[in-house]
């Protein structure tokens, strides 16, 4: 099983000692990079939930700066220790909370180190109580105090409650920490000799705008905070008054002008306040440069600021391509990193602001305004070499490998400038790769302005040199005059492809290669329109080819029309389903063929082909369908259906699944294998096959399967599993289940057959088959695994116990 | 992992939609080296160039034969060096000694003169011939005797210092018009007539019997022996003919690739810059066609064609692959040169004898001399150097620099101001992505707005633009009607707007009859011609496209041909002739007052017959009479018959087609050649087979 695709922005990422690795938090695990290559070298893996923040412990000396420890916190309430040079775990801190943020002020003052005995290290920590009922609608996520050396809270503090789970800032001297509260800044002095129930000082600064992010100066009393409106502030000297003058530096300087404090709002403790205004949207990046002098900050522009402090001058990285999130410093001067939203960290030359490196992570989702219902594109899978592939938000194709768990490369489809606050207004709805991967064809679509400038286009690319990329082959401007393109679906073994329009017609282009010149230079390789077809002028929805090409079956709304793609001649119709079919798949090489239609009567139907009938069919909404090439298998990803009835059944039983894979065999209308997963909605499903050089390390048994299954979720995290293995052990995304048939509607009949299966009848019968899916074998083992702080209360845990022991004699009856 | 300079974002210029390609293929690399000569026209001279001929030495200057005189150009700038004029008669033909200082002329008075080239003064007259003398030249190496014939059917052999003849040869039994010296012996030459026959005559051998003879099978226009020596190429009629002499004789290819009389054939030789491939040699051939033609005679194919705007008489190639020349028969000579490289070199290499110019004594470069610190700043690279090339600029226009400044209404004006439309439609679309065009253009001053309303008058009835313009048009006029009706500037603008909208909409509106009328009939053709066009990637609806296209062309055409002033004019029909492969589409134009018929080429180049009271125009070409119009002739097809067909039968250049272009505009017939078949598209359709 091959788990990836995690996100690397999370969280901000922090530098080790020696600015050579780089500590990255990726979901359940810190993946430690090197800056050098930027490459992944090992991964920190112990904790459960997701890692919420790494405390490097800094070294003073340079004979220290080898050593490699570190702090991490997470959701699932501990904190742990790590020496991530080998790596291993040293020591784990359970506090029972969901950690956001943590700081730990001690190791960064020198202090610590001198002292001859060690002394209690202490963290702040950014937590929510969940032991808390939602009926009580206080506020509960705290900042709390956590005494690191004895594994335990402090006792009693709570500094800070606020309605967000925040991020704590902390200072690099490690003197000051604070977070932001909606319009307020609270700031904490850290006491030289810090111990359990020592007082701790607070200010707070205000603002009128929300604010989002806040750095502290290196060494003055400087604290920048940037808002929403985009808008930085500059607070200089603050907490005068209220923190103790240990080094009485800045005291004398700002007495005699006690009674004007320009910009200070108020009674806050500062000198005074100064606003900078360039972004225009809300700054989510703010830090300042090692030695003080410069501040950078960056936001939704994607566009990094340098402001020289003194003067207020600034300095552009222009053109970053995506908003950045997080900023990070390291103790090499030259280095430093930038974080950005497309889940690509960039490594930057400092003083040159030149991008050394980029460590790219598989793109996250990102909203395109869906113009076409049901459209099925959102991933594509190269079957052969493992590359799934999506599109992404500056008009490119990342082509990420499932095995590497790294990106391989990205395709501009739109030669168009991206920037990341601009309207969408051209959208790659469609792309399809042949099944030998040497193709690609897209299809984009260009809004109109007031009725003005739409564009339909449908592209065709060829693989390029090293297969690596592609190079554009042709562009059909509006292929079906106006209309959208529904679905494009390529010949599986001849240079053909057919692309079918909501216009109501479907066109069969050919590519003619011609001869290849003595220099390489293929000559007009262009793709032509071979045949045009329509079926009653209805709107065509999906198209595909059959396993040897032979057949092409096109979906006109609700039928299926077969013809042959040669002659271009019409030879079945196949009908009919309740909503337009969105879907459609050849399996394998059988006679079957797969349909899946969306909408409030959503449906998934097999055909047969040689008895040109419906098999069977299900009232499921069907997010993906997968086939494997040459086998009987295909898999389906569904929604499960929220009913208002079980909700609170399936809600603690599945533990937040929304989503099941139905593994089925083309035979048999009952499914062979079921398992539920998690962010099913937005995900996708394909079968890849294994070569064994990309493979061997991972299996263990030696015996490679014959495809994997790749299941990708909502967030773009994948995992791959061998679907045929039933003992394997269980993914923890993907929780396998014993192989319970949902109801099947084998061979319908008589009015089913005619007007399909009644839809309420239908949906009760799912309904109650589903929920009671999970607890049929075990269910005790269950409903009481998790960590204790997780477990529903007793009398909700009786019923459901009670209620599967009950509901295990079911279905012997309904056998 | 993504390479440092990927990571940022790109900038890309705007580009304006990508057209669709010909579907010819793209140019080989000799077709290439062909069309690398520079076209360069010597006008104005007087009546056709009868002859072109390189001096064999070094300037490679040419010699001209026009009307009575003889004039020398300069192969490198083209320019006339000097003339020859003292003659009676037309100069039939000429030619360089092998050295280049002599020139030896013919004319029709029957005398054949030498000159001195610098002097220009006539050496020698050799008197002889009765009747015009078509033929003169030198043997290839032979600098004593040249051999000459004409139209008394005698070739005579002369010892030119002596002005006396040596050997006649009385073997042709028409007239003389052509011959070449053999470049294997000086001895040996052949000579073409009109009596359908090349002989091939041996000086050594007195008698007057020919050393071989040749049967053309035309008469003989040109006849030259290529560079081995072993083969001639003789060309008649309308096809060259490659001979194996050393084979007796043998008929080893007829190329009859040209439409008309090749009137003249030479040696042409694709002369590798670098040396590197051996040098090739071609035949080249112009006829009255107009074409120009390369014949590799190694392989039997030709490899590349060109089109002169006139009937071609001469030809001459340059030793040194730099120039050829193409005389017409009306006075233009086509001069084509191209750049050689190491040019300099080999003009050095030609005087090795010269060793009195010692090289110069390379100073040794101190740092008190200022050129010492620029030494070696010219330095060419050599071969093995690995060579760090500084980036290409990229050249940013103006509207992209605007555009990327977010200054949009700067750049839709830039755009609008200068010459492209495309460029400015990309501008628009890029505006329209980023949904600023409306604001631009409601931001837009009058004096701006005048430019653009004088843009969408040119440009928004233009199919390919049609989609986005016509839409704007409108919303322009709904949102700055104020303004327009304050300026009389602008009403004039949207006067023009007005007339080509409307013009638009007859042509809508009668396309549309068509449509209705002849879709059904014509909706197979038409298929096929639609993936035709689709396979170029035109927008959607191709038929209307295709329709719009060609009728604008041959509109447009029309206008700049004779009417100044086009009052309307409606589309009356359209036919595609024959099938697709042919490319033909038939346009019939009623204007006010007349009406012509044309016919469009889709292919590449648009070939337009005007009718005018029996002459027939040619796009490019001179007027020239009709072969015939038959008027209101009664017709008969089986079942099927009508009064009153004006036929008219046309030549044509390219297309061994005659078709009667009124016939099928009023009979509504359909050929259809690839099935030698017609479809009738009247009350009773029908198929008619076709007699070819």
């Amino acid at each position: 099983m091959i788990k990836g695709g995690k996100s690397l922005v999370s969280s901000p990422p922090v530098f080790s000692n020696d600015a050579k690795k780089l500590l990255v938090c990726t979901g359940c695990t810190v993946s430690i990079f090197s800056t050098s290559t930027s490459l992944q070298i090992t991964e920190l893996e112990g904790h459960t939930a997701l890692v919420t923040s790494v405390v490097v412990v800094p070294a003073f000396t340079p004979s220290s700066k080898i050593l490699c420890y570190c702090w991490t916190s997470s959701l699932d309430g501990t904190v742990r220790y790590w020496d991530f040079s080998l790596p291993e775990l040293m020591k784990t801190v359970d506090i029972r909370l969901p950690i956001f943020s943590m700081v730990i002020p001690g190791i960064l003052s020198q202090l610590a180190e001198t002292d001859g005995k060690t002394p209690n290290l202490f963290a702040y920590l950014s937590v929510e109580n969940t032991k808390i009922q939602d009926d009580q609608p206080k506020v509960h996520r705290k900042i709390l105090k956590c005494n690191l050396t004895k594994s335990r809270l402090a006792a009693g503090v709570i500094l800070a409650e606020t309605q967000q789970p925040e991020l704590i800032t902390i200072s690099s001297s490690g003197k000051f920490f604070g977070v932001r509260n909606k319009r307020k800044l609270h700031v904490w002095e850290v006491i030289a000799h810090d111990h359990e129930g020592a007082p701790i000082k607070k200010i707070t600064l205000h603002h009128t705008k929300n604010l989002t992010v806040f750095a502290f100066h290196p060494t003055e009393r400087i604290v920048a905070a940037g808002d929403v409106t985009g808008r930085i502030l500059i607070w200089r000297s603050f907490g005068r008054r209220t923190f103790s003058m240990g080094d009485g530096l800045m005291n004398g300087r700002a007495m005699n002008n006690e009674d004007e404090r320009p910009g200070v709002r108020g009674d806050d403790d500062a000198d005074s306040c100064a606003t900078w205004h360039w972004h225009s949207a809300e700054v989510k990046v703010l830090s300042f440069s090692s030695d003080g002098a410069y501040l950078f900050s960056g936001g939704k522009e994607g566009v990094l600021v340098f402001w020289q402090l003194d003067t207020g001058k600034k300095k552009f990285l222009p053109r970053i391509g995506s908003p950045l999130l997080y900023f990070a410093t390291s103790l090499d001067p030259s280095l430093s990193s930038v974080s950005c939203s497309d889940n690509r960290i960039h490594l930057l030359k400092m003083p040159s602001m030149e991008i050394l490196k980029s460590i790219s992570g598989i793109k996250l989702p990102c909203s395109f305004p869906e113009i076409y219902e049901g459209l099925h594109s959102r991933f594509i899978f190269d079957q052969t070499a493992g590359l799934v592939a999506f599109r992404t938000e500056n008009y490119c194709i990342q082509f990420y490998s499932l095995f590497d768990d790294r990106e391989n490369f990205e395709v501009q489809i739109c030669e168009r400038n991206h920037q990341p606050s601009d309207d969408v207004t051209v959208v790659v709805t469609l792309m399809v790769l042949s099944p030998d991967g040497s193709m690609m064809s897209t299809a984009e679509t260009k809004f109109p302005e007031e009725g003005l400038g739409g564009l339909v286009c449908l592209k065709f690319w060829t693989s390029g040199s090293q297969s690596k990329g592609f190079i554009l082959s042709t562009i059909i401007y509006e292929p079906h005059r106006d209309a959208g393109i529904s679905a494009i679906a390529f010949h599986p073994t001849r240079h053909m492809a057919v692309s079918s329009s909501y216009g109501g017609d479907f066109k069969i282009w050919a590519c003619s290669h011609e001869i290849q010149q003595r220099d390489q230079t293929l000559q007009n390789s262009g793709w032509t329109c071979h045949a045009v077809g329509s079926y009653k002028r209805k709107p065509m929805t999906a198209a595909t080819f059959s396993a040897d090409g032979s057949v092409l079956a096109i979906a006109a709304e609700t039928v299926i029309t077969i013809w042959d793609p040669e002659k271009n001649v019409l030879v079945a119709v196949i009908g009919e389903t309740l909503e337009p079919i969105t879907m459609l798949s050849f399996i394998g090489k059988s006679e079957y063929l797969v349909s899946a239609s969306r909408g409030s009567k959503s449906q998934l139907s097999l055909w047969s082909l040689s008895k040109l009938s419906e098999s069977w069919s299900y009232k499921l909404q069907a997010e993906a369908v997968a086939c494997v090439m040459d086998g009987s298998y295909f898999a389906v990803l569904t929604l499960l259906p929220r009913s208002s009835k079980h909700t609170e059944l399936t809600e603690t039983k599945i533990d937040g699944r929304d989503g099941a894979i139905l593994l089925f065999n083309v035979g048999e209308p009952i499914p062979v294998t079921t398992w539920f997963v998690k962010k099913a909605k937005g995900g996708g499903l394909a079968f890849i096959h294994v070569n064994s050089a990309s493979f061997k390390g991972n299996v263990s048994d030696g015996k490679l399967p014959p495809a994997l299954l790749a299941y990708i979720n909502g967030n773009h995290e994948y995992v791959l599993f061998n679907p045929y293995n039933l003992e394997a052990h269980e993914p923890s995304m993907v929780v396998r289940e014993k192989p319970v048939g949902i109801e099947d509607e084998t061979g319908k009949f008589g009015y089913a057959s005619i007007y399909g299966a009644l839809p309420e009848f239908d949906a009760k019968r799912n309904q109650t088959e589903l929920a009671p899916l999970l607890p049929s074998e075990k269910p005790w083992e269950t409903i009481f695994c998790g960590s204790s702080h997780n477990l529903p209360p007793i009398t909700k845990l009786c019923s459901a116990f009670l209620e599967s022991l009950l509901e295990k004699r079911t279905p012997v009856i309904s056998d | 992992m993504a390479e440092p300079q990927q990571a940022l974002s790109r900038t890309f210029p705007v580009k304006p939609k990508l057209k669709a390609k010909s579907k010819k293929p793209s140019k080989t690399p000799e077709s290439k080296y062909w069309s690398s000569f520079k076209s360069h026209t010597i006008p104005n001279l007087i009546s056709s160039i009868t002859s072109l001929s390189f001096s064999p030495a070094t300037p490679h200057h040419f010699a001209a034969a026009y009307s009575t005189s003889l004039t020398l150009f300069n192969s490198k700038t083209l320019e006339p060096i000097s003339s020859i004029s003292s003659f009676k008669d037309v100069v039939s033909c000429a030619s360089f000694r092998s050295d280049g200082l002599l020139i030896a002329a013919s004319d029709h008075s029957g005398l054949v003169q030498v000159f001195d080239v610098k002097t220009r003064t006539a050496l020698r007259k050799l008197r002889g011939h009765t009747r015009p003398v078509r033929l003169v030249r030198y043997p290839r190496s032979d600098k004593l005797h040249l051999f000459s014939g004409g139209d008394d059917a005698v070739v005579k052999y002369w010892d030119v210092a002596a002005e006396s003849g040596v050997v006649e040869f009385r073997g042709h039994k028409d007239y003389v018009r052509c011959g070449d010296g053999s470049p294997a012996s000086s001895e040996l030459f052949a000579t073409g007539s009109y009596d359908h026959t090349v002989k091939v005559w041996d000086v050594r051998v007195s008698n007057s019997d020919a050393a071989m003879k040749i049967n053309h099978g035309k008469p003989v226009e040109d006849v030259i022996f290529l560079p081995s020596g072993g083969l001639i190429a003789t060309a008649g009629g309308n096809c060259v003919k490659i001979w194996d002499v050393i084979g007796g004789g043998k008929l080893l290819y007829s190329m009859e690739n040209h439409n008309k009389t090749v009137t003249s054939i030479c040696v042409g030789k694709i002369g590798r810059d670098g040396g590197e491939g051996s040098e090739q040699y071609r035949v080249l051939s112009v006829g009255l066609d107009g074409y120009m033609k390369v014949f590799d005679y190694s392989k039997f194919k030709i490899t590349h064609s060109m089109r002169f705007p006139a009937p071609l008489l001469s030809i001459g190639f340059s030793p040194d692959c730099a120039t050829r020349a193409i005389g017409t028969s009306n006075g233009v000579i086509y001069a084509g040169k191209r750049k050689v490289k190491g040019e300099v070199e080999s003009g050095l290499r030609e005087f090795p004898s010269l060793g009195l110019m010692e090289e110069p004594q390379r100073r040794v470069l101190r740092p008190s001399y200022f050129r010492y610190f620029h030494r070696s700043q010219g330095e060419k690279p050599s071969e093995g150097d690995y060579l760090i090339t500084r980036p290409k600029k990229v050249k940013i226009a103006e509207h992209d620099k605007l555009l990327k400044k977010f200054r949009h209404k700067d750049a839709f004006v830039s755009a609008l101001s200068g010459k492209n439309p495309e460029n400015v439609v990309a501008v628009m679309e890029e505006l329209v992505a980023r949904k600023k065009l409306l604001k631009c253009v409601s931001n837009l001053d009058t004096e701006e707005l005048g430019l653009l309303l004088a843009f969408l008058h040119r440009h928004s009835t233009v199919p390919r633009y049609a989609g986005l313009l016509m839409g704007l048009t409108k919303k322009v006029v709904q949102m700055r009607a104020e303004d327009i009706i304050a300026s009389d500037v602008l009403k004039g603008h949207i006067r023009n707007l007005k007339r080509s909208v409307e013009e638009e909409v007859r042509i809508q509106q009668s396309l549309q009859e068509i449509q209705e009328a002849r879709f059904g009939r014509l909706l197979h053709i038409l298929n096929r011609f639609q993936l035709f066009c689709t396979s170029k990637c035109l927008p959607g609806d191709i038929y209307h496209f295709a329709v719009l296209q060609w009728f604008q062309v041959a509109l447009k055409r029309s206008r700049n041909l004779r009417c100044p002033k086009v009052l309307g004019a409606t589309l009356k029909c359209l036919e595609q002739l024959g099938c697709v492969e042919a490319h033909l589409v038939k346009v019939e134009v009623a204007m006010t007052p007349i009406v012509e018929v044309a016919m469009a080429n889709t292919k590449e180049q648009l070939d337009m017959i005007t009718k005018e009271p029996r002459w027939l125009k040619v796009v490019n070409l001179e007027p020239r009479l009709l072969h015939s119009i038959a008027q209101r002739v009664k017709l008969c097809i089986e079942s099927w018959g009508w009064l009153g067909f004006d036929i008219t039968i046309v030549p044509l250049d390219d297309y061994k087609v005659v078709l009667a272009l009124g016939f099928l505009g009023k009979a509504k017939v359909v050929p259809y050649l690839s099935t030698h078949n017609a479809i009738l598209v009247g009350d009773v359709p029908c198929m008619v087979p076709m007699v070819t």
